[in-house]
């Protein structure tokens, strides 16, 4: 790294700016101006003080919409998404604002004073000790109206904004909690039980009943077997269907076929 | 917003920090850089260059130790430097070229020996009968002795602007001679 003096840190300075200097100061200021801060301060103030602190020309409206679009476009890539943090946001909600900081020299800052509120006067008789004649204040300093009148303040109204928010994100977390809970159930619920398949059907064609006079006495297959007809649901009687009770509003009454004589 | 809020910001990838950072400090970066490059075609690459210098620190987490202004000053300069650097350059070709012609003149050739008085006999010789505005800048840098800087100031220009206009008429000069001597 060149450490340059600052005599010669100005002499490289004017050197470079005149056009005076050689190929090796033209190397050297290349070097210089990346590596020491005060090499480039010092090729401004070199410049300012030649045109007397007034730059020749800036730039032209359209060259500013160019610039503007080449900057914007350059911290467009850089800017990060920031995604809403409730958390966060819960948080800035008790964050009081940051109090001016005073310095150990500077005054405070005043009180607020609210309007209508009379200014309080000082007291001027008091300020003397009374011992002697060099202590009291001049007549002239005297106030005709020692005591100050009975000034009316009006007490501030005291917005309890602490109350306020904690009361607000309660119920933000409430209501979040209502709308959230159902499905979060839903993802955790168990499956409810599945009932067993049905077996499987036959494939095939169906098969024919076989006919009543079967010679042989052998059981025929449940599935072409004459089911009982009580079995089956299918009661008749004389050829008529089997009553049925029918629930009526004044009770359980047959619902009988009617008969023929 | 103040600065150190600003910076902050920027290094947080804070989008309406980038935008009180480059609105807040345009218009002094744009004067630093036209001290130097006002009115050359590349002053809107210098004053990108410089937010980029910028931008491309913060991203490292380096915060300056300076005022912002000052910091920024010193990252426009440095990239307005590249230009000044390079027109240095071409400048210093251009004084060779011009010596080279010089010492092809054979009248010049006679009278001395020293490229720089045989330029200085070239000048002299035709400068009154260069148009305007080039005869006033080779009278000024030529003539009358006076650096780059000051050519700078008595034009009202930026340092790059005054090369660059120099550069221009001592390329007329040039044409003219060559066109006189047959080279």
């Amino acid at each position: 790294m060149i450490e340059l003096n600052v005599d010669e840190i100005n002499a490289l300075a004017r050197v470079f700016l005149t056009g005076r200097g050689r190929e090796e100061q033209l190397q050297q200021a290349q070097e210089v101006v990346e590596e020491d801060p005060q090499f480039p301060l010092e090729l401004l103030a070199q410049m300012q003080s030649a045109l007397d602190d007034v730059p020749p020309y800036g730039f032209t409206r359209e060259q500013w919409k160019i610039v503007d679009q080449r900057v914007s476009a350059l911290y467009a890539t850089r800017v990060r998404r920031h995604f809403f943090n409730p958390i966060a946001w819960l948080l800035g909600l008790f964050k009081s604002a940051p109090k001016p900081a005073t310095t150990a020299g500077a005054e405070a800052e005043p009180k607020r004073r609210w309007r209508g509120a009379a200014a309080p006067v000082e007291d001027v008789s008091s300020s003397t000790s009374g011992d002697g004649i060099e202590d009291m204040a001049p007549i002239s300093a005297v106030p005709t109206q020692v005591k100050s009148a009975p000034v009316v303040t009006r007490r501030p109204i005291k917005i309890p904004w602490g109350l306020i928010k904690a009361l607000l994100a309660v119920t933000l977390l409430v209501l979040v909690g209502w709308f959230v809970t159902p499905w979060i159930k839903a993802y955790f619920a168990k499956p409810a039980p599945q009932e067993p398949a049905p077996p499987p059907q036959p494939k095939g064609p169906p098969r024919r009943a076989a006919p009543a006079s079967a010679p042989n006495d052998e059981p025929l297959p449940a599935e072409i077997a004459p089911q009982d007809p009580r079995s089956a649901g299918a009661l008749t009687v004389d050829g008529q269907p089997a009553p049925t009770w029918v629930p009526t509003p004044l009770g359980r009454r047959a619902s009988a076929p009617t008969r023929k004589p | 917003m103040t600065d150190d809020e600003m910076i902050q910001g920027v290094i947080e990838g804070n989008a309406s920090a980038f935008d009180e950072f480059y609105t807040s400090t345009k218009a002094h970066v744009e004067r630093v850089a036209s001290f130097f490059v006002g009115d050359e075609d590349s002053m809107p690459a210098v004053v990108v260059g410089g937010y980029k210098r910028a931008f491309d620190q913060l991203a490292l987490g380096k915060k300056p130790d300076i005022p912002l202004r000052s910091w920024l000053s010193i990252l426009t300069v440095q990239e307005a430097f590249h230009v000044l650097k390079d027109m240095r350059i071409s400048y210093d070709s251009q004084t060779k070229a011009m010596e080279a012609v010089a010492g092809q003149v054979p009248m010049l050739q006679e009278i001395t020996q020293d490229p720089k008085e045989r330029v200085a006999y070239m000048v002299r010789g035709d400068i009154d009968d260069m148009p305007e505005p080039h005869r006033a800048i080779m009278m000024m840098y030529e003539i009358e002795g006076l650096s780059l800087l000051e050519l700078s100031k008595r034009i009202n220009c930026s340092w790059c602007g005054a090369v660059s206009k120099l550069m221009m008429a001592r390329q007329v000069l040039v044409k003219r001679v060559k066109e006189q001597f047959g080279l």
